[in-house]
């Protein structure tokens, strides 16, 4: 809807006959079947009261743990056209709509897409009360969530995390088919705690590393599946220290990194009223947010059904391609990539000096190490689907990607430090802020989306028309290689090669190919 | 079980059964109206079960946040509903007989909870229609009959005039609120959209005898069309013309934006004011 300012009276006068004719004592007479009754003692009974949609319940849970159960006054998640008030040395952001703490958000999201997410901070932030209440929101009792909870230590045995074998069998097996292992239950829990995950020592490590990324563990020669999860570790060390060193692929299969606020003067009070009362926020979470399974399952299939549109996924390609290009790194189109220079044993910031023409101030390319890789990518796009849905939306927009960015690429994307981009006194902040680094980042890329429209439309019109040449007349073939290499090199002529630019040439690139693979082909078939 | 032990139960319970459960409200509620009916119903046959069915509907009530207060604020009651659990309930349940009271109670919720339902205008008309409170034993009729004029078409105008004009203020209602388009949500209801502020809608009862009324800033209007041929409309500096009748209103100079209905309504807001112009024909 927009605003009509135009002076010319608008006239919205009924037109063609749509008449809804409504009778009220029919409307009122459906309102009489409602969901109250005479119940069997004699008294008022109640059936429950439908959510208006399933998404419904998880902004009341949003609520009830913001307002009342774990209290959280940093809303660092904002929509809307944001406004600033203060000045430059302090400058305090104000969102257009709603906004939200990722402290309790993201987790709730996580529930929704059943992947993996750690917390981290320091001790007594809230972190496994956090994860205890995600237990409880889906349905689990708190003796069971408490027995369930995995607790890191160096002493940690493979039989401790997983279960072992029955003692009476590993005397009377004669083969291991014969052995049944007990497997713990927490195994196949919906949701599952992993406390002080680096402090699990590394060969622990790597059987967690089987449930967390393949869903099942194996001992004895027997498996045990663990079902669609939501996953909860906590961390205190951010970087994944802590007294093992976290093995590497299982760190990249953490989907969500969330950091636990500190306390804020205004709770206080909150907490005195606890320590009187005697209470834990956990102790109980109201029965009408407690989802059976088969509503998270509803839950996540809705949010899988949440469509990315074409424009943001353009948007989210413009973004993660130009944080893995680096001009630097080749004289060969295929080979422009920060993956060359790591096989090279080189850093970014080898390259990444006065000698690369590209402006630093501009180019997104000279701020990272690397790229992401597309297991972060999927994680990103689901976790968007996630808060879509969350806000009702029924299609991810721009800013639910924005949203969840950071914190879904939080450990994904490492800095180039020595980027002039950082020497910039405004920027130095963004060394040790990530949040907003990623921030900035994506806010960009869609400027530079915005800015690259006019000369990347035809490329990406000829990419539409050549997708598939088995489908075309050899003459028209022929005319779509010309046509594509008129526009590489008008492409090369009137743009400096940056990875907008890299980017299209690659896709440029392919499309001849694949026109001349199937030329190539018809020619040998005669 | 006494009186008390039914408040004390429900005290206990709902903070474990809701999220939305507001401690204040419920204790609000128990002084105030919930100790009103206990007083009335005192003594009386049955009166345990039927004071133990009005705290399940209390209970709900502030649960699904649909009890917001225990008296009428300055602008009204909340809802419908919140009128007949608080005020309505209270004052005569105990007058019916003993058999009735239940299923009065829940008549009474599932109307309430029926209108809530509706686009939020219907729960807003029937509040602001509703001056003296209805009877508990008879809510069905009452609304059937409250309803039928908003909802049934009314027959269309002849526009043969004379034309009449009521102007409101919609400031009184919002205090930046901009009329800009305007459209009809039922036979009767019209939506005036903000004109700066997408989403932000004042709905407006249409009623003849120039006592056409806001319902106030509702969310969710819909959108109604209707059949039928309408008379030609022209602004002129100060002068309305409808079909063949025309009528002065010189602080209307500069039309922004009218809609026509059948029922023999001309809407219309000005390019500066808050003001709206509602023109009515026989």
């Amino acid at each position: 809807m927009t605003p009509d300012t135009s002076n010319e009276p608008v006239a919205l006068a009924p037109v063609e006959p749509a008449e809804a004719r409504v009778d009220p004592e029919q409307l009122v007479r459906s309102w009489l079947t409602g969901r109250a009754h005479v119940g069997g003692d004699g008294a008022v009974a109640f059936t429950d009261a439908p959510a208006r949609t399933r998404a419904d319940k998880f902004r009341r849970a949003y609520d009830w743990i913001a307002t009342r159960a774990l209290l959280a006054p940093y809303h660092d998640m904002d929509f809307g056209t944001h406004s600033a008030t203060g000045l430059d040395t302090c400058r305090v952001h104000l969102p257009g709509s709603a906004g939200y703490a990722s402290f309790v958000l993201v987790p709730l999201l996580n529930l929704l897409v059943n992947r993996r997410l750690v917390f981290v901070g320091a001790p007594g932030r809230g972190k496994t009360t956090m994860a205890t209440l995600m237990a409880l929101l889906a349905g689990a009792p708190l003796a069971a969530v408490r027995k369930g909870v995995q607790h890191g230590h160096p002493q940690l045995t493979l039989a401790d995390l997983l279960g072992g074998p029955l003692p009476s069998d590993l005397v009377k097996a004669e083969s291991s088919e014969a052995i049944r292992v007990r497997w713990r239950q927490w195994i196949t829990a919906r949701v599952k705690i992993i406390d002080e995950y680096n402090r699990i020592p590394t060969k622990t490590q790597s059987a967690l590393l089987s449930l967390m990324a393949e869903g099942y563990a194996e001992q004895y020669e027997q498996t045990v599946q663990s079902g669609p999860s939501a996953w909860y570790l906590t961390a205190n060390d951010e970087q994944g220290g802590g007294t093992f060193q976290v093995i590497e692929a299982l760190r990249d299969r953490i989907d969500a990194v969330v950091r636990c606020p500190p306390l804020h003067p205004g709770l206080i009070d909150t907490l005195a009223a606890r320590v009187a009362g005697g209470a834990t926020p956990e102790e109980f979470v109201p029965a009408d947010l407690i989802c059976t399974a088969e509503e998270l399952d509803a839950a996540a299939a809705d949010v899988r059904a949440v469509a990315v549109p074409p424009a943001v996924r353009e948007l989210i390609g413009l973004f993660l391609g130009q944080l893995d290009f680096c001009r630097r790194a080749s004289d060969r189109l295929e080979y422009q990539t920060k993956d060359t220079l790591h096989i090279a044993g080189k850093r970014v910031g080898h390259v990444c000096t006065e000698d690369c023409p590209l402006d630093k101030s501009e180019n997104l390319c000279t701020q990272t190490e690397s790229g992401v890789s597309p297991r972060a990518a999927q994680a990103l796009l689901h976790f968007a689907q996630a808060l879509a849905y969350f806000r009702g939306r029924g299609e991810v927009g721009a800013d639910d990607i924005r949203a969840v960015l950071p914190w879904t690429l939080h450990d994904k994307l490492p800095q180039n430090p020595q980027s002039p981009f950082f020497q910039k006194p405004e920027n130095r902040v963004y060394l040790t802020d990530r949040v907003s680094w990623l921030w900035q980042l994506f806010d960009r890329a869609v400027a530079q989306q915005a800015a690259h429209a006019p000369t990347r439309k035809r490329t990406l019109e000829l990419a539409r028309t050549c997708a598939a040449p088995v489908g075309l007349a050899t003459p028209d073939i022929g005319r779509r290689l010309h046509a594509v290499r008129e526009r590489m090199d008008e492409v090369v002529r009137e743009t400096e090669l940056n990875a907008v630019t890299h980017a299209d040439l690659v896709l440029l690139k392919d499309l001849y190919v694949k026109c001349r693979n199937e030329l190539d082909r018809r020619e040998s078939n005669g | 079980m006494t009186g008390t032990d039914t408040v004390e139960r429900v005290r206990a319970d709902g903070p474990r059964a809701f999220a939305r459960w507001d401690a204040a409200v419920f204790d609000a509620v128990a002084r105030g109206p919930a100790t009103m009916l206990a007083q009335n119903l005192n003594g009386d046959d049955d009166a345990a079960r039927a004071f133990d069915s009005y705290m399940r509907l209390v209970r709900q009530g502030v649960g699904a946040g649909l009890l917001t207060r225990a008296a009428p604020g300055a602008a009204g009651w909340s809802s419908f509903l919140e009128r007949l659990l608080l005020e309505v309930a209270p004052a005569q349940l105990a007058d019916l007989p003993a058999e009735r009271r239940v299923p009065a109670l829940v008549d009474l919720w599932n109307l309430g909870e029926g209108l809530l339902r509706e686009p939020p205008w219907v729960d807003r008309y029937v509040c602001s229609c509703v001056r003296v409170a209805p009877k508990l034993n008879a809510l069905a009729e009452f609304l059937t009959r409250v309803l039928a004029p908003v909802l049934t078409p009314a027959p269309p105008a002849a526009w043969t005039g004379p034309l009449r004009v009521a102007v409101l203020d919609l400031r009184e209602v919002h205090d930046d609120f901009m009329p800009g388009k305007l459209r009809l949500a039922a036979p009767a209801v019209l939506c005036v959209e903000d004109r700066r502020r997408p989403g932000l809608h004042v709905g407006v009862h249409l009623r003849r005898g120039q006592r056409s009324e806001p319902l106030g800033v509702l969310a969710g209007l819909g959108a109604y069309e209707e059949a039928g041929r309408l008379p030609g409309v022209q602004f002129d500096d100060g002068r309305v013309r409808v079909g063949t009748k025309a009528v002065e209103v010189p602080t209307l100079r500069r039309c922004h934006g009218y809609t026509v209905a059948r029922a023999g309504f001309v809407a219309a807001c000005a390019v500066d004011s808050q003001r709206l112009w509602v023109i009515e024909s026989e």
